[in-house]
């Protein structure tokens, strides 16, 4: 059955608006859309609650002494080079920096004392290239598919994937006339595959913007971004460890290229994969 | 106004890039609420500078940790928050057991309303940081409990317009609380 879309939960939740007979009888039945007016009311009430929160600002000195516990930590990018350089100079600045963690014991706690001895350039670098690595691996699993499902004639190209699961997906109100479909697929080796099309409506001639491929839990409080389209078919691997039964809500949303990793809230389609 | 605020998001990248300059921005962006909670938890100012101090060393070192697609800054900062309250808090208790066991049940506080300050000094200061329009559907809505209607009304905008900035400013604090329960 149709999911009741967000706005019509959020004024059910937030305002004395009563549900249409249809949307009634659909809240009676459907948990996951009941959850949601809640977590919704959750919301409005602390907003409500968050009238008149006075906070209290720290005194200046608080930040004189963080900049000075910072000042005092070895840079360890730093530190090695200097001492290839000159053991006159790097004396006096290896005696100092302890000191001045030392000066400020009340500043440093235990754990943020070890954790002063942790290069902390080098796990960023780390990441990057972990970051690039992954890029890489996805390439080459879209890549991968594409050997699989066309490129090589004579291998079967529907015959290696089954379908696990499928939805369709209906337009939210503000993209009357979207619509699409979703299938989850496994392959030979085991791999998830989302298959997301998409049909603009007539009045939404796919304008600018970018539209990123989500999964979320029935109750809508958890999402994966899987992907970004490009025009209106995408394949998205699904990463290995997660676990697809928990985020059965296929999601299609118009994003801002802002740099935001967000979701943006306004999704132009939606539907509840089940299995086929 | 707002205009000048740098946007959390942003903030939230330049964050998990690191450097020192852009851990000032995000001290003055969310010390007081780190400071206000301390105080609220502990009842005692110096103990929360020295919470207020540990969260931003802690914040700085863990930044190359800190992922802006798993967690909002405002939250992950509130996390860090919670965790040196709690140390402060046993702290305190190892110190006054030593001293005299008798006060030990006294001095367990419990620290469930600080969390509620949390989420309340969150939404606030998302509230804060809408756009102009958003914000004042908002304010009138939740602070001034005006209907939807009235604030129509008031801005002179469609009334589909005013729930729609509801619905979409609800969603978008909703963000922002999720890390939090």
């Amino acid at each position: 059955m149709k999911h009741v879309d967000d706005e019509t939960l959020a004024m059910l939740a937030v305002s004395d608006e009563v549900a249409e007979d249809d949307v009634a009888e659909h809240l009676a039945s459907c948990a996951a859309c009941r959850a949601e007016v809640a977590a919704i009311q959750r919301v409005a009430a602390v907003t409500r609650s968050s009238s008149g929160v006075e906070l209290t600002s720290p005194p200046e000195r608080v930040w004189d002494r963080i900049a000075a516990t910072i000042a005092a930590t070895p840079d360890p990018v730093v530190a090695p080079s200097a001492v290839d350089h000159s053991a006159a100079v790097v004396e006096p600045a290896a005696v100092d920096e302890p000191a001045a963690v030392h000066d400020s014991p009340a500043a440093v706690d235990p754990a943020a004392g070890r954790a002063h001895v942790v290069p902390r350039r080098r796990p960023r670098r780390r990441r990057v290239v972990a970051i690039v690595l992954s890029g890489v691996g996805v390439l080459a699993v879209l890549l991968g598919i594409g050997v699989v499902s066309g490129v090589v004639p004579g291998l079967p190209s529907g015959g290696s994937e089954t379908v696990l699961a499928s939805t369709a997906l209906d337009a939210l109100p503000a993209w009357k006339g979207s619509s699409g479909t979703a299938e989850l697929e496994r392959d030979r080796d085991g791999r998830l595959t989302l298959v997301v099309d998409l049909r603009s409506g007539d009045d939404q001639p796919g304008a600018g913007g970018l539209r990123e491929v989500w999964m979320m839990r029935s109750d809508l409080k958890g999402l994966v971004s899987v992907g970004f389209l490009d025009g209106d078919r995408g394949r998205f691997t699904v990463p290995s460890g997660m676990d697809t039964a928990r985020f059965p809500v296929v999601d299609v949303s118009a994003e801002a290229d802002d740099g935001n990793p967000e979701h943006s809230g306004d999704s132009i389609v939606r539907g509840r994969l089940s299995p086929s | 106004m707002t205009t000048t605020l740098p946007d959390d998001s942003e903030l939230s990248d330049a964050f998990s890039a690191g450097g020192e300059r852009v851990l000032r921005l995000v001290y003055d962006r969310w010390s007081s609420l780190v400071y206000s909670l301390a105080l609220r938890a502990l009842s005692d100012p110096a103990a929360a500078e020295d919470v207020t101090q540990q969260v931003f060393v802690k914040a700085w070192q863990r930044s190359a940790s800190y992922d802006p697609a798993r967690a909002p800054l405002g939250a992950w900062l509130v996390g860090i928050t919670r965790n040196c309250i709690a140390d402060a808090l046993a702290d305190r208790r190892r110190h006054a057991s030593a001293a005299d066991p008798d006060v030990v049940e006294e001095t367990t506080p419990a620290p469930e309303p600080s969390f509620d300050l949390a989420e309340r000094a969150l939404v606030a200061g998302e509230l804060d940081r809408l756009e102009e329009v958003p914000r004042r559907v908002m304010r009138l809505a939740f602070y001034d409990d005006l209907s939807h209607r009235e604030i129509a009304e008031r801005l002179d905008l469609p009334l589909g317009t005013v729930k729609s900035h509801i619905h979409r400013s609800l969603a978008r604090l909703r963000t922002r609380l999720e890390v939090i329960e």
